[in-house]
C-alpha cells in the first residue's frame, strides 16, 4: 500500500506542477509505466486514487463532478489497452507511438459528457478540442520516448528494493 | 550517439507536426464582405432586451462589431470586469477575450463569470444552437442571426 500511496503522489504532485501547461504533462508517461512494470490492478488503483484526488484538491479540476467519469475512463484506456491491444509494444518508440494515441482517446473520453449534459454541439467541442489533443498527444510522445526506459529501469530496482525490504 | 540523433530527429519531427497541424485547424474568423446581422440580446429573465440588424465591414471580427455598436466589459486575466477590455486570452492556436456585459443606450447586460455569464447562439436555419466559441473565434457571415443571452452558472 505504501508503494502505491508514493507511485500515487508522485502522479498527482507532476499534474498539478504542469498544470499551468494546458495538456502538458508526464501522466500518461508514468501510467505506461506503472502498468508495464506493476501490472492492471495496483495501476487501476493508483488512477482511482489519482482521478478523485486531482478532481477534489486542483484548481485544475473538473469542472463538473461528471467529468471525475471521463477523466477515469480516459486514464484507463491506457492500462487496458496496454494489456490487451498493446500487449506486445515494448520499445520505448513503440509505447511513445501509442501514447500519441492515447493523446487523442483521452480527450475523446470528455466528449459523451460535453455533449449529452454539458450541450455543448459535438463538431465543435471535436474541433475545438483537437490542438489540445494534439498537444497532450506529442507531450505524451515525447516524454515517452525519452523518459520512458531510464524511469522503467529506476522503478523496477525500486521496486524490488521496496519488497526485499518489506518481507 | 546515432541512436540519441535519431530520438532528436524523431523528436523534431513530432513536434514539427503538431506544430503544423496546429496552425491549418486555425480558420479564418473575420467577416469575408460586409453586410448585417440580425443580433438578439436576451437578460438573466429570459427577456429580449434588444432585437436589431447591425452592420459590420469586411475584416471585423464579432468582437469587432460589438465593440463598434455598444460599449463592452471585458473578462481581464483573472476574471475581473475590465472596462479597456485589454487583455486577451492565448491557448494552442487560438486567442479570444471574454466579454462581461454588453451596455448599449436603452440596456445594460451585465455578468460576473462567478455567477452568471454570456452564452452565444447562432441562427442555423431552425434554432439557435450554443456556439461554443468566442467573440473573435466566431464565424459569420451577412444574414446570419445571433443571440446572446445571459445564463446562470448552476
Amino acid at each position: 500500500m505504501a508503494l502505491i500511496a508514493i507511485l500515487s503522489a508522485i502522479l498527482l504532485v507532476q499534474q498539478i506542477a504542469l498544470s499551468f501547461l494546458p495538456n502538458v504533462q508526464t501522466t500518461v508517461l508514468l501510467i505506461v509505466l506503472y502498468t508495464k512494470v506493476l501490472g492492471f490492478k495496483k495501476t487501476t488503483l493508483i488512477i482511482m486514487i489519482h482521478v478523485i484526488l486531482y478532481n477534489t484538491l486542483s484548481p485544475f479540476g473538473a469542472v463538473i463532478p461528471l467529468h471525475f467519469i471521463s477523466m477515469f475512463v480516459g486514464y484507463m484506456i491506457i492500462p487496458i489497452s496496454l494489456q490487451t491491444i498493446f500487449k506486445k509494444l515494448k520499445s520505448p518508440l513503440q509505447l511513445a507511438s501509442a501514447g500519441l494515441l492515447f493523446g487523442f482517446l483521452y480527450g475523446w473520453a470528455f466528449i459523451p459528457v460535453s455533449v449529452f449534459v454539458l450541450g455543448i454541439p459535438f463538431m465543435t467541442y471535436f474541433l475545438m478540442d483537437l490542438p489540445f489533443e494534439m498537444v497532450m498527444a506529442v507531450s505524451n510522445f515525447l516524454s515517452i520516448y525519452w523518459l520512458y526506459e531510464p524511469l522503467s529501469k529506476l522503478l523496477i530496482v525500486q521496486t524490488a528494493h521496496y519488497y526485499l525490504e518489506t518481507k | 550517439m546515432k541512436k540519441l540523433a535519431v530520438k532528436f530527429i524523431v523528436s523534431i519531427i513530432a513536434l514539427a507536426s503538431v506544430f503544423t497541424a496546429i496552425q491549418l485547424l486555425k480558420t479564418d474568423h473575420q467577416a469575408l464582405t460586409s453586410g448585417e446581422i440580425e443580433l438578439i440580446l436576451v437578460d438573466e429573465s429570459g427577456t429580449v432586451i434588444y432585437e436589431e440588424w447591425i452592420t459590420f465591414e469586411e475584416g471585423m471580427t464579432f468582437y469587432d462589431v460589438l465593440q463598434a455598436h455598444f460599449e463592452l466589459t471585458c473578462a481581464n486575466a483573472s476574471y475581473q470586469a475590465d472596462d479597456t477590455c485589454s487583455y486577451t486570452f492565448s491557448s494552442f492556436g487560438s486567442s479570444d477575450k471574454v466579454i462581461l456585459g454588453i451596455k448599449g443606450t436603452t440596456f445594460e447586460l451585465v455578468t460576473d463569470w462567478q455567477h452568471s455569464y454570456l452564452s452565444i447562439y447562432k441562427w442555423d436555419g431552425s434554432e439557435f444552437r450554443l456556439t461554443a466559441q468566442g467573440v473573435m473565434q466566431l464565424v459569420f457571415e451577412d444574414q446570419d442571426r445571433i443571440k446572446i443571452a445571459v445564463e446562470e452558472v448552476w
